[in-house]
């Protein structure tokens, strides 16, 4: 604990500068703890939707040599997508979805998923994503449909679903586009000022951050 | 505020900052009349320099603010934050439809010249001849001799980037250095070319600036590709970084911004228009402009409104339409239809820079005898894009997740082309614009109502536009080839023309060879109401080159009246 203090003190303090590996390191072994998603208040998720969406956040884009999703505020993200961007009836999909997820959890692990560990969270969403490939694309098919026709029997596993793509399309999106991946991971090249039309990738490393 | 001016511009966009910049480099003192608010350049570019992670919601945009721009948001740049400010409120501005129609536009000092695409083609003579092949509408009073010189000029002075090819369908321009093609741009190039002898692969020729030749005020393009914003280089055309500040220059132009013409009044005594009248946009304040020449460029549909309020004695249905014609013969082009794929083997290539286009297939239809098709008449050409996919942003169709997902994200991704075609739309007499007095506007000024759609000729062209897309993306050896052929509402390919079109008979068009309406020989227009025709080439550069030519001739006789009345003073005194 009073390591964790210490080094968000010395986060706060630095504000943009960072970006020297050893101490990404450093911070970054404290961001994934388990009390980490208790830090900062979320607008549409309740708390057990937080607790819930912070470890899949987490283990849908871990940390690594370099930050994961969680470091870069990407529940905080989903949290505000949810409140302002989506519709009335995403969102509500989403959170329904997600309260299927924890009663699958319950009926997993006989106990509530707040009480749940990230490993156990995770074993329980590689039963819902490790599937047969004609199994994703028919979920890809019925996630298309217009709620309204989506059969009542199917209505959970539309929910459920909605819930885990929707959060992992938001996650990678909200990785992806954070300032950390975008000026420090990704190759970053505000004004270009140049056209090169051929060269290697090695030559740039990894992608583009901005189209 | 002074009330009387040698011309006025109505309109401070693509046509209308030509007009502003001529005529006041001609010498006459010219209130240029713009019902939006003001845009200095670079000043005025809220979101140019920012990132993704600037944005709030990282460009996404709330329901509630696209709900504002319900119409609007058929263009996709509405849907994202970066750009959506140039676009206007659907809310604030309603229009009727009969029909389905996208009215996509923005009111502002520049107008759509901020967040025009740029694509920049002359029109051939085999355009200019085509109504009169055909015997379709009316012909085009002039013919490329008499336009040429004039695309000269808007080119060098705008700068324009691409290839010349000596096509007699896309004539030979005043280019600067093409944007290169990157590698798998090439290779297209190289199998269409080695496998098809109708049809080239050339870089898009765009409105940037990539030689060494002096812009005044403006630089090289950097490649940033965020020219949708504006652009703090002046990298690109627009009316605010280029023919705005020219005409600013010369000590001539008042500029009012919150302007709203809305009529155009008509002195049965001199047979000519004296001015025009305004209501503030912000306090609706009510006022009159006088001047001996306006220009009309409010863009098609809003000069079409205009010409039609302005109703008088002489003009019951509207300036100029003695022929019945004004507001008819709406054109756009028809869009949304080719196909797109993935190209494999170039994974290890790269490229440093964004560029902001890619290649042009210049039309290949019924040019000739040998290429005359029997479903359609007159043709399309395809605007390409090539470039390797975001991961993130891709679809990627397995569920993955974890370290591996992760790596994959950060990695450039599949090279993907699309290329879509821009056809050329007939000038049906029943596709109209009118005015709608029931449905006011916050102003109390009529709104107008869209009464169009495609016919046969553009729904087999469409056809056409998928199979052959679809047949040269395979040719070249692509994969995953799938045909796009989306819903395209008239109006969304935002190329709207025809309103008030030229000819050379009074009785059957509303303008002569020089732009200046039959009837009313001191008024001109010269943005898209103008179009005989639409061709298939994207026309805001023969708006230009049509309004500079107008321009030089409105001040040659601006002169000589002044000259002559000088004549005649002197005689009496
Ligand atoms: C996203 C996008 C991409 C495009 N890409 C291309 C392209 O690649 N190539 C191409 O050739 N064209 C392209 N276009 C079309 C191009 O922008 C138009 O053809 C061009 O801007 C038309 O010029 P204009 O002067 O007629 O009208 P505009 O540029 O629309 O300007 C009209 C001006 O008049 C003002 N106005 C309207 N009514 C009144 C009134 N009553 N009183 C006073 N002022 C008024 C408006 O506020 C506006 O500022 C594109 C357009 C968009 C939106
Ligand atoms: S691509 Fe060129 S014109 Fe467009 S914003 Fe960048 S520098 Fe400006």
């Amino acid at each position: 604990m009073e390591r964790r203090k210490a080094l968000k003190n010395l986060a706060l303090g630095m504000g943009y500068t960072i970006a020297t590996p050893t101490l990404l390191g450093i911070l970054n072994s404290c961001v994934t703890k388990e009390t980490e998603y208790a830090d900062w208040h979320a607008k549409v998720l309740s708390t057990k939707e937080k607790y819930i969406v912070t470890h899949l956040v987490d283990i849908i884009i871990p940390e690594t040599e370099t930050k994961g999703a969680v470091a870069v505020n990407v529940p905080q993200f989903v949290d505000l997508m949810l409140k302002d961007i989506e519709s009335d009836t995403d969102r509500n999909q989403f959170k329904r979805g997600a309260t299927l997820f924890a009663l699958h959890f319950k009926e997993k692990y006989n106990k509530p998923i707040l009480k749940g560990s990230k490993k156990e969270i995770e074993n329980l969403l590689s039963i819902f994503f490790d599937i047969d490939p004609k199994e994703v694309k028919r979920l890809h098919t019925l996630q298309k449909q217009n709620i309204f026709n989506v059969p009542r029997e199917q209505a959970d596993e539309y929910s459920l679903y909605k819930f885990l793509v929707t959060l992992r399309s938001l996650t990678m999106f909200g990785f992806a586009t954070s300032e950390y991946i975008g000026e420090f991971v990704l190759s970053y090249d505000p004004i270009p000022g140049k056209y090169d039309p051929d060269i290697s990738v090695q030559e740039v490393g990894n992608a583009w951050s901005l189209r | 505020m002074k009330n009387k001016f040698d011309a006025i511009v109505i309109g401070t966009g693509i046509s209308g900052g030509w007009a502003a910049k001529e005529l006041c480099e001609g010498g006459l003192k010219t209130l240029v009349l713009e019902r939006g608010r003001m845009v200095t350049h670079i000043k005025d570019y809220p979101t140019m320099h920012m990132d993704p992670w600037d944005f709030k919601h990282r460009g996404k945009r709330t329901p509630e603010d696209l709900a504002r721009q319900h119409k609007q948001k058929a263009n996709g740049q509405v849907k994202k934050e970066e750009a959506a400010h140039w676009f206007v409120d659907d809310i604030q501005h309603p229009y009727q439809e009969k029909k389905p129609f996208d009215w996509i536009r923005g009111y502002h000092v520049g107008g759509r010249s901020i967040m025009w695409g740029r694509q920049s083609y002359r029109m051939s003579d085999i355009d200019f001849n085509a109504n009169k092949k055909d015997r379709i509408a009316v012909d085009w009073p002039i013919r490329y001799k008499d336009i040429e010189k004039w695309y000269d000029k808007v080119e060098e002075y705008i700068g324009v980037s691409g290839e010349n090819r000596g096509l007699p369908q896309l004539p030979d321009g005043k280019l600067s250095p093409a944007m290169p093609f990157n590698a798998v741009e090439k290779e297209f190039q190289k199998q269409i070319e080695s496998q098809y002898n109708d049809r080239v692969v050339m870089p898009a020729r765009v409105a940037h600036i990539t030689g060494d030749k002096v812009h005044e005020g403006r630089s090289k393009c950097q490649f940033r590709n965020r020219c949708v914003r504006g652009c703090p280089f002046g990298g690109y055309f627009s009316s605010n970084s280029s023919t705005l500040p020219a005409a600013e220059r010369t000590g001539n132009m008042t500029l009012r911004p919150n302007s709203i013409v809305h009529e155009i009044v008509y002195d049965e005594r001199t047979g000519k228009a004296s001015g025009v009248r305004v209501i503030d946009a912000e306090t609706h304040e009510k006022l009159f402009f006088k001047a001996d020449i306006i220009f009309c460029n409010a863009s098609t549909v809003g000069t079409a409104s205009i010409l039609l309020q302005s109703k008088s004695k002489r003009f019951p249905n509207g300036l100029g339409n003695d022929s019945g014609e004004l507001g008819r013969n709406l054109m756009d082009h028809h869009m949304k239809a080719g196909a797109v794929a993935t190209v494999k083997g170039f994974e290890d290539r790269y490229y440093k820079g964004r560029k902001p286009t890619s290649f042009y297939v210049p039309r290949f239809r019924n040019l000739d005898p040998k290429t005359q098709q029997k479903d359609f008449i007159r043709g399309y050409g395809f605007q390409g894009g090539v470039g390797r996919a975001d991961n993130w942003t891709q679809n990627i169709p397995e569920f993955s997740y974890g370290k591996d997902l992760k790596e994959h994200l950060l990695q450039p991704g599949d090279w993907k082309i699309g290329m879509y075609g821009f056809g050329e739309c007939l000038p049906y007499h029943d596709n109209k614009v009118t005015l709608n007095y029931e449905k006011l506007d916050e102003w109390g000024l009529p709104t107008v109502e869209f009464d169009v759609k495609f016919g046969e000729n553009e729904n087999n062209m469409r056809k056409d536009m998928v199979k052959q897309a679809v047949e040269m993306l395979t040719a070249a050896g692509f994969e995953e080839v799938r045909p796009v052929n989306a819903k395209s509402n008239p109006g969304v390919a935002i190329h709207e023309m025809g309103t008030a079109r030229m000819g050379r008979d009074p009785k059957t068009s509303v303008l002569n060879q020089y732009n200046q309406i039959h009837a009313v020989p001191n008024v001109y227009v010269t943005d898209g109401a103008c179009m005989t025709s639409s061709a298939c080439q994207n026309p805001s550069l023969t708006y230009m080159a049509l309004t500079a030519r107008a321009a030089h001739h409105a001040i040659e006789n601006f002169k000589k009246n002044k000259k002559q009345a000088l004549l005649w003073r002197e005689e009496k005194l």
